[in-house]
């Protein structure tokens, strides 16, 4: 708890206003009790709300890194408020009494360390016993599921088909109106990822400016769609055929049509890798409107093998309010297990239990020092990965530059064997502008570093772009988006 | 060459999808493309593919014709989407780094909404911009270029907050983008750039400044001159701007002029007061420290007088333009220009025949103009203003008076005056509210009563007989009967839980420890607690926190009732302060109570 820091606090809050709120009471004096335990691992106190009563509210440490945290008032956020502003009013050097530990906690902790070696006796139990048993699949449901779902790629198909046949040009407010319809009818077949992608080519289509830049991307969409509704059905078919055959884990096919892979099911199939220790290299929040939910995406690279992952965190808008927001890490992140979702290109990751430690200069030289050398390999590579129409579009890399210089129409990236990546700066939406930020750093920055970008290929120009998203040099991370 | 044929198929393509795969059978331009891609294909087999598909989608029937098209371009799409292209225009250069060290660790959390208030519109937007500057998160590189092109936002506190607080604490670091984004004929925000630009770089700058001074836009041009105003070897330039076409430039050329003091500053000054438009040039007077200038006006106003005496006519009219313009030039100096004033001032009010409808404007400035020399000699002349004209001076006679007269000499020599509908009347009554209004109302700790011996005890009743109400209030220190009697029939009259007077009279009633002011405060908020109560006016609050601790149970009661969210929790809040409070004498606990409720809200 000596390590309470304001910014490990921001961590835990789960949104920015409970920051904000947290800290005012703090600054307006609202806690007429501070107390801590003898043996610094709790803080416990007396915070005045609205009513007659005032909340009382604790934080224990007794596991660091978790902290756990109880309050009498009725929020569902957690930590809420009080919790939080305790713990500021401990970082920010508030005077707080020592205090016995109260009785309804310590009974608290028991139970939770009764638990916790029951959970421990038990696995290894368990683990004596024999290997856990694979998870039991109901085959009959599987093979309805299977059928509803290829009976709902067909409904798909035949939109696909129809829109193509009548062509772009022809879509009125009427159309339109069907296609939602449709997309809200796929909700029955159990391909909620499909029924993503056509609620995606509607939104598309009630764009309202710029029609000529919407065709290009509708048809981009409807070749997907269309890929989608081809290799969907024919592994379908297949696996009809076979119920006991296993799930596709070379491609992201599953969860475009829309499966939530769990973690049992990933440490089935094997998909865990032990101990592995990652970075958050940027950081970004945006707004799904085809899925319904806001996304809190994380770009981390392995700091053993380079590789770069990608975490999302999904909060649909029905249940956004009782969320976590996720934040950017500063710290390195030592994962006990990290899952590793199907997919090819910056594969989804997750982990459950992890510790930090700070982010050292050795961090960012090994960062650096992984970086992609040659942009002729890079490119092919990703050429490679976004001409299959399923693929993720906007591949993520660590690549190295010798400079970054100016041309006629902006910023590009030149390698160490003079080829150059032009530099883009609308392939992700920010209110902060690239091209205003460039200059403002010192020259050292700009030479000889390595860079974490974002790939996309213009269908219009032809043209395959960057955009730089961090700077990795060898003493510090500059982020460019967050 | 290949990938022009590519992206010409896929044109075709593009526009088969627009006009939908119904009309591909056959279609002419797709066809003509076909013995292209052929060609190609002998040396590279993927676009005999190409062709294949192509051919398959002019020949297939209408209701193929959509898979056709769909297969073709996935085709077309993914070969596409291996060409794309990385090749860069011209001959790349080294970016010109400004080399700022600011860090880039702010989370997405605090950043975000920062950089939204900054670059975005809608409220709430400044309340963001105190807090990330109170705890200094505002210090990202990020965060710089939207701060300083917040500079040109339409909402003016937010440029204000930006150019007073946040660009000065970042310092050099806005240097290059305040640099960049200046723009010699732009507006407002342009003003701003520059004035930072000399804030944080003194003299450097001086050659900009000077540019913008002579080619800029309004704004800059203004922003200039400001700036220039401290430099004597621009007096020059200054006079040239005092006589600009625009009057925006002409003023703060005067200012300019005022604080730079000099000789022919001062010359030009007084020429424009005696000019046409003097109106525009008086509070640069004003502001004026070299008093030579002001005393060159005394000695211009005298002359302007005599000639009003002479003169009729047009003449005359232009004559009293210009001793109103005078007049008003000197104040805020009377004081200090007291022994000069003053004889301008006696003969202006005692020439009878200055003292007519048409110069009213002028005796006003004067009378003033007489209070503010503020020195005996012409207090006395004001007290003897009482009874002339008709007692038309008589409220500045008062407020003269009540600088240098006892209490009761005071009163002994304007009650009287007070009685009554007249226009003298008014005037005496509006003067003391004046007096009143600074001693009861103002500063920080508003009193909402007159100090303690500075007043006849008899005025009080001259008040509640003219039925003064809020006077009375204000004047009443201790209980008498009569008093007490006057403020309860007024309660009993008109009283409303929002009304300013009924909080007045129950205060004053407090003060003086009427036996039954808590209960007619009670009975207040028992009858229209409920509805109407949107707001706690702070003297209402003072009145509840001084209650015995015996009413909160039924105050809680009456706080159960109220519509009002807001109103209901500030009324729980006291109740609760009231009930925390110790069991010690009535009157400290009031007090205890009441401090505790100060300090909340500070």
């Amino acid at each position: 708890m000596n390590l309470l820091t304001e910014a490990f606090i921001d961590q835990l809050a789960p949104n920015a206003g409970a920051m904000k709120n947290g800290r005012d009471l703090v600054k307006k004096n609202s806690f007429q009790v501070l107390r801590i335990a003898e043996d610094r691992t709790l803080l416990f106190g007396e915070c005045k709300g609205s009513g007659k009563e005032p909340y009382r509210c604790s934080v224990d440490f007794i596991q660091q890194e978790s902290p756990v945290s109880r309050c009498s008032c009725p929020s569902r956020q957690f930590p809420c408020k009080h919790a939080l502003g305790l713990m500021y009013a401990f970082a920010l050097g508030k005077p707080f009494e020592q205090a016995e530990i109260p009785a309804d906690i310590a009974e608290k902790r028991e139970k939770a360390e009764k638990r916790e070696e029951k959970k421990k006796a038990e696995s290894a139990e368990a683990r004596e016993v024999a290997p856990p048993a694979k998870r039991k699949v109901n085959k009959s449901a599987l093979l309805k599921k299977m059928n509803a779902q290829l009976e709902g790629l067909s409904l798909l198909e035949k939109l696909v088909l129809q829109t193509v046949h009548h062509g772009l040009g022809g879509i009125d407010k009427q159309t339109i109106r069907l296609f939602e319809d449709q997309a809200k009818q796929l909700g029955n077949y159990y391909i909620p990822g499909a029924q993503a992608e056509l609620k995606e080519l509607v939104l598309l289509l009630t764009e309202e400016d710029n029609k000529e830049a919407v065709y290009t991307r509708a048809m981009e969409q409807l070749i997907r769609l269309h890929a989608l509704v081809r290799k969907g059905r024919s592994y379908l078919e297949e696996r009809l055929a076979d119920p006991d055959s296993p799930q596709d884990t070379e491609t992201a096919l599953e969860e475009l049509l829309g499966h939530a892979w769990q973690l049992a099911e990933l440490r089935e199939l094997d998909r865990v890798k032990r101990d592995a220790e990652l970075l958050q290299l940027s950081f970004l929040s945006y707004t799904d409107k085809a899925r319904g939910e806001y996304v809190d995406a994380g770009w981390w690279v392995d700091l053993h093998d380079g590789t770069v992952h990608m975490t999302r965190h999904l909060r649909p808008f029905r249940a956004a309010k009782a969320m976590k927001e996720e934040d950017t890490v500063h710290a390195v992140v030592q994962a006990e297990e990290l899952f590793i979702y199907p997919g090819d290109g910056n594969a989804r990751v997750r982990w459950e239990k992890a510790k930090q430690r700070e982010a050292a200069d050795a961090d960012y030289s090994a960062v650096k020092s992984l970086a992609a050398d040659s942009y002729a390999d890079v490119v092919k590579a990703v050429k490679n990965g976004i001409k299959n129409p399923l693929s993720d579009r906007n591949p993520v890399k660590v690549v190295a530059f010798t400079a970054i210089e100016k041309v006629v129409d902006g910023y590009t990236l030149r390698d160490s064997h003079g080829k150059h990546l032009p530099i883009a700066s609308t392939i992700m939406k920010a209110p902060q502008r690239l091209e205003e930020i460039l200059p403002l750093l010192p020259a050292e920055d700009l030479r000889e570093q390595a860079v974490l970008v974002m790939f996309r290929h213009d269908v219009d120009t032809g043209r395959l772009e960057v955009q730089p998203m961090s700077i990795i040099t060898e003493r510090r991370l500059i982020r460019l988006l967050y | 060459m290949s990938v022009d044929l590519l992206l010409h198929l896929q044109q075709e393509v593009r526009r088969l999808f627009v006009a939908g795969s119904a009309l591909a059978e056959g279609d002419l331009r797709l066809s003509k493309m076909v013995p292209s891609l052929r060609r190609i294909g002998e040396s590279a087999p993927v676009f005999n593919r190409l062709a294949d598909a192509a051919e398959g989608l002019l020949f297939a029937s209408q209701a193929d014709s959509s898979a056709k098209l769909l297969e073709l371009s996935t085709l077309l799409s993914a070969i596409l989407h291996t060409q794309g292209k990385t090749d860069v225009q011209g001959n790349p250069q080294p970016v010109e780094s400004e080399g700022l060290q600011l860090s880039t660790d702010l989370t997405y959390r605090r950043l975000y909404p920062l950089l939204i208030a900054l670059t975005t519109k809608g409220q709430g937007r400044l309340e963001q911009l105190r807090q990330s500057f109170e705890d200094r998160s505002f210090l990202d590189l990020r965060v710089v270029p939207a701060i300083c092109g917040a500079l040109d936002d339409v909402y003016a506190e937010i440029p204000d907050f930006v150019q007073e607080k946040m660009i000065p604490e970042i310092g050099e670091a806005a240097i290059p983008v305040l640099r960049a984004g200046l723009n010699l004929q732009g507006g407002k925000g342009d003003a701003r750039r520059l004035k930072l630009l000399y804030q944080l770089k003194g003299d450097s700058v001086l050659e900009l400044v000077k540019q913008a001074g002579s080619a800029g836009t309004t704004d800059l041009k203004i922003a200039a001159i400001e700036l220039l105003g401290s430099y004597s070897d621009q007096e020059g330039f200054l006079l040239e701007q005092s006589s600009e076409k625009r009057r925006e430039v002409r003023q703060t050329a005067f200012y300019a002029l005022a604080r730079l003091g000099s000789p022919k500053a001062i010359d030009r000054l007084l020429e424009a007061a005696m000019s046409k438009g003097g109106e525009l040039v008086i509070e640069p007077i004003q502001s004026c420290d070299e008093l030579e200038l002001h005393r060159r006006i005394i000695l211009k106003a005298e002359q302007e007088l005599s000639r009003y005496i002479e003169l009729e006519g047009k003449d005359r009219v232009s004559a009293i333009g210009l001793l109103y313009t005078y007049i008003r030039c000197l104040k805020g100096r009377g004081h200090a220009l007291a022994g000069d004033a003053l004889p301008l001032v006696k003969r202006l009010l005692h020439t009878e025949a200055f003292i007519v409808a048409d110069t009213e404007a002028v005796q006003e400035a004067a009378a003033e103009l007489l209070l503010e020399l503020n020195i005996e000699e012409a207090d006395e002349f004001g007290i003897e203003l009482h009874t002339r004209y008709k007692r038309k001076f008589i409220g500045y006679s008062f407020q003269a008076a009540y600088r240098r007269l006892t209490p009761s000499e005071l009163y002994d020599r304007y009650a009287q005056d007070l009685k009554g509908r007249s226009a003298s009347a008014k005037s005496l009554q509006n003067a003391l509210q004046s007096i009143v209004r600074e001693q009861a109302y103002q500063g920080n700790e508003k009193a909402y009563v007159v100090h303690e011996g500075a007043w006849d005890s008899r005025w009080i009743h001259v008040f509640a007989e003219q039925d003064l109400t809020e006077l009375v209030c204000v004047f009443c220190q201790e209980e008498d009967r009569e008093i007490t009697s006057y403020l309860t029939s007024k309660l009993k009259e008109r009283a409303r839980i929002q009304d300013y007077q009924t909080l007045s009279v129950l205060l004053a009633l407090f003060r003086v420890g009427y036996k039954n002011a808590t209960e007619l405060l009670m009975e207040l908020l028992r009858s229209q607690g409920q509805r109407t109560f949107y707001h706690i006016d702070i003297r209402l609050q003072s009145m509840i926190a001084s209650l015995p601790k015996s009413y909160a149970p039924e105050l809680r009661d009456i706080a159960g009732n109220m519509a009002y969210e807001s109103v209901k929790e500030q009324m729980i809040e006291l109740i609760e302060a009231l009930e925390a409070a110790p069991d010690a004498a009535a009157e400290e606990r009031g007090n205890g109570v009441w401090e505790w409720i100060k300090n909340k809200m500070s």
